[in-house]
């Protein structure tokens, strides 16, 4: 945004220096990569040319109508006063327009905008988190800003293959990886191969599970119940763990909740949780508490003396002499109160 | 000769009408007009069996045709899907302990008053009457074998006193139920919906249209007893000759007159009639009473002839009712000669039994009626003609209000499966002086 403020000052600073050699590429903004996105001023203010490259869509250029002695149109009836003339165009609330923004300026979070809230699809996810996280907890000493490989996500193919990796107990029962060396290999070659790649896969939204509910559903059958029992006593995998969830399911996990999160099971029954409902309305309605009772009416807002005017059935006539006298039909419309009320009560006028 | 139906006669009141309806809308006009053409088509037909006077065809082109309005309240009355989201409507059907057999839309449209919705297919007025004849038969029923000897006016008066409009006004009251301030598609379903703008429409009657009903309020022509039996309504009252109104004469007098001071203040824009006057208050007592009749009429419809006794009994029949205080006597005194004459009894006498204060400010006399050695009455009195005349009424009383017993059955228990044999009621064979 910082950014954005500036590239607004220089621009508005040099088109009053020079206004009609202003040129801008905001109809070119397609720019593939973003490194070409980026702005890019080659200008030279000596020569007073200036090129803007930029996915920022200014302005055009400032169009001036014929003068009235050109206008050749016989229909044409030239305005007597300025409020004949019709008004089109204008900068107002340019940048208040989201469309005049480029796709470079809008804010991309780092796990998905939608929560995953299907328990088996999170039980899928959560174990593809674990196994990167051990992992990654074996190898981290190794490089540099660990964190950083978690933020990859790559496809279904990676995701299947990391999962087929069976996790088992360690001596004190905290999860670990299988007893063959290949299985540590997988995994980390899935991982670290975020080096190859270039960097704009890091920078795009997490994409879309690509799991469909009912394959995750076959996925849990399959490799039963024994590995949510595993510990997660380290609390590095437990981080690794909680930041990888972040990435691929949206769920942020608080630190107060990771301390109480011990095994894999508890982690999947945090995570597979519904949401509390925001209100109580929405609370009674997911509950069903009063759809048994008939002889109790429900509604979502506060019951204000309008409805019941309605569910009475006088509203329409109130409405309509209200109509009659010209008066606000809701709301005061800035009638108030007598003064001599006021005075009475002893308040100022 | 083809078999009567019975129980077809109404069948259309038991299916609770879909949203699609089409009254007193845009195309309810000519709906209307040509239902109450085909209502005067003279038809003559060698059967007696009811013919509805609108086919399944017709009905179901009518409800295609015409649309739904968006916004309800342009719609007379609340649709019936409606009635399923009240709570008014459920705590109503749970506090009169309705069956579960009765539908709740049906509920629903025993609270829309004809002067609301006019459409016969969505108002109370079919259920009303059918509801009204259920409680006029039981009620009238019970005053016959309870008190056999009741004269007609009193067994009018009391039939009045159990069935009458004021009665089931009082009862709608205490259901609990509460109107609507104006009527109309927004209103909840669970509100008494009825305006007292229009007078309404009134319930179809059976009966004989008096030709000369006109004269005899503008001549005050006497009508008989016996004459009131054949031609007049259960409670003895002359139908009004206008079609499409259900009050009396004497009410539909009363109607013109307080039009007429009404046009009057129509000058000024606020009449106080808006405020509520005699008449308004007898159309919302209509209206409540109508609502009654209609939930006998529905509980008859969907749960049969014993539970909609057992509500009567429940509802109607269980009130008390004083019927003694509603003779009132010319000649006490001679009717009960007559009485005593007619039945071969011994020629009544008075006879003071005691007295006290004779020269006093406020002396009683105690006066007893013996016939013979038996006595019929006593009375105290300030004066001594006045307890002897009080005494003979007590005499009169205790003749007219004699009582076989309280659980006494009645004709329509013979109806149930495996009732006893028919005990004889006790028939009287009349009063004593006709009036």
């Amino acid at each position: 945004m910082r950014n954005l403020v500036r590239l607004r000052g220089s621009a508005s600073a040099l088109s009053t220096s020079s206004t009609s050699t202003v040129r801008t590429a905001a109809t070119s903004s397609s720019a593939s990569s973003s490194h070409t996105q980026r702005r890019c001023l080659s200008s030279d203010v000596r020569a007073k040319k200036i090129h803007i490259e930029t996915d920022l869509v200014y302005p055009s250029k400032v169009r001036v109508a014929p003068l009235r002695d050109n206008i050749t149109d016989p229909d044409y009836v030239p305005a007597d006063r300025a409020d004949d003339l019709e008004e089109v165009g204008g900068l107002t609330n340019w940048w208040e327009q989201p469309e005049h923004w480029g796709n470079s300026k809008r804010y991309v979070g780092f796990g998905p905008t939608e929560k995953v809230r299907d328990p088996m699809l999170l039980t899928v996810l959560v174990r593809r988190a674990v196994i990167e996280a051990v992992a990654l907890r074996k190898f981290s000493p190794n490089i540099m800003r660990p964190e950083g490989l978690l933020a990859v996500t790559r496809g279904q193919k990676e995701l299947l293959n990391t999962v087929e990796v069976t996790p088992i107990a360690a001596g004190d029962g905290s999860v670990t990886l299988g007893g063959e060396k290949g299985d540590w290999v997988k995994v980390w070659a899935q991982l670290s191969q975020v080096k190859r790649e270039s960097e704009e896969v890091k920078k795009g939204p997490a994409p879309e599970p690509e799991l469909t509910p009912a394959e995750a559903k076959v996925l849990v059958q399959k490799w039963g119940s024994e590995w949510k029992s595993l510990k997660l006593l380290d609390p590095v995998i437990k981080f690794y763990a909680a930041k990888r969830i972040q990435r691929l399911t949206g769920h942020i996990i608080p630190d107060g909740k990771l301390i109480g999160i011990e095994t894999v099971n508890s982690l999947i029954a945090y995570l597979a949780k519904p949401p509390k409902a925001r209100k109580l309305a929405e609370e009674i309605e997911t509950t069903g508490v009063v759809a048994n009772l008939s002889n109790v009416a429900f509604s979502p807002r506060r019951v204000t003396p309008l409805d019941k005017d309605i569910s009475l059935g006088r509203w329409k006539v109130m409405k309509k002499e209200l109509e009659k006298r010209k008066l606000p039909v809701l709301g005061t419309e800035g009638y108030q109160k007598s003064n001599l009320l006021r005075w009475a009560e002893g308040r100022a006028a | 000769m083809k078999r009567l139906r019975v129980d077809r006669w109404t069948g259309q009141l038991l299916v609770a009408r879909s949203s699609q309806r089409g009254c007193c809308l845009a195309a309810g006009g000519a709906l209307r007009s040509a239902r109450s053409d085909q209502h005067y088509i003279p038809v003559r037909s060698q059967s007696t069996a009811v013919s509805y006077p609108f086919s399944e065809a017709t009905e179901t082109s009518f409800a295609t045709t015409l649309q739904v309005p968006q916004d309800p309240s342009e719609l007379p009355s609340p649709i019936p899907e409606r009635a399923l989201h009240s709570a008014k409507l459920a705590s109503l059907h749970a506090r009169l302990s309705l069956p579960k057999k009765l539908p709740i839309q049906t509920l629903a449209r025993t609270l829309v008053d004809a002067s609301a919705d006019e459409n016969p297919q969505f108002n109370n007025i079919n259920l009303a009457f059918v509801g009204q004849t259920v409680i006029n038969y039981h009620v009238s029923e019970y005053l016959m074998i309870r008190y056999p000897r009741l004269p007609m006016e009193i067994v009018w008066a009391s039939m009045r006193g159990f069935a009458g409009i004021a009665p089931l006004f009082q009862i709608a009251r205490s259901w609990g139920v509460e109107s609507a301030s104006v009527p109309g598609g927004e209103v909840d379903p669970g509100l008494l919906q009825f305006t007292t703008e229009k007078p309404g429409v009134s319930l179809t009657k059976f009966g004989y249209r008096r030709t000369e009903a006109m004269y005899l309020e503008k001549y005050k022509w006497r009508r008989g007893i016996s004459n009131r039996v054949v031609f007049d309504d259960d409670f003895g009252e002359s139908v009004d000759v206008t079609p499409g109104s259900e009050q009396t004469a004497h009410e539909a007098e009363m109607r013109k007159k307080e039009r007429k001071e009404d046009e009057d203040e129509e000058e000024n824009e606020y009449s106080m009639r808006r405020y509520g006057d005699d008449e308004t208050r007898s159309l919302a007592e209509k209206a409540h009473a109508h609502f009654v009749r209609a939930v006998v009429g529905a509980v008859y419809m969907h749960c049969g002839r014993d539970t909609a006794h057992n509500f009567i009994k429940a509802h109607i029949l269980s009130r008390t009712l004083g019927l003694s205080s509603l003779f009132s006597f010319k000649k006490p005194t001679m009717e009960l000669a007559l009485l005593c004459d007619r039945e071969d009894f011994d020629p009544p006498v008075a006879r003071l039994l005691s007295e006290t204060g004779r020269q006093s400010r406020t002396p009683v006399f105690v006066v007893g009626i013996f016939s013979g050695k038996d006595k019929l009455g006593e009375a105290a009195g300030p004066s001594l003609d006045h307890a002897r005349l009080k005494a003979a009424m007590n005499a009169l009383k205790a003749w007219y209000l004699y009582s076989p017993g309280e659980h006494i059955r009645v004709p329509s228990e013979m109806l149930a499966d495996g009732a006893k044999k028919w005990d004889p009621a006790y028939i009287d064979i009349g009063e004593i002086i006709s009036r």
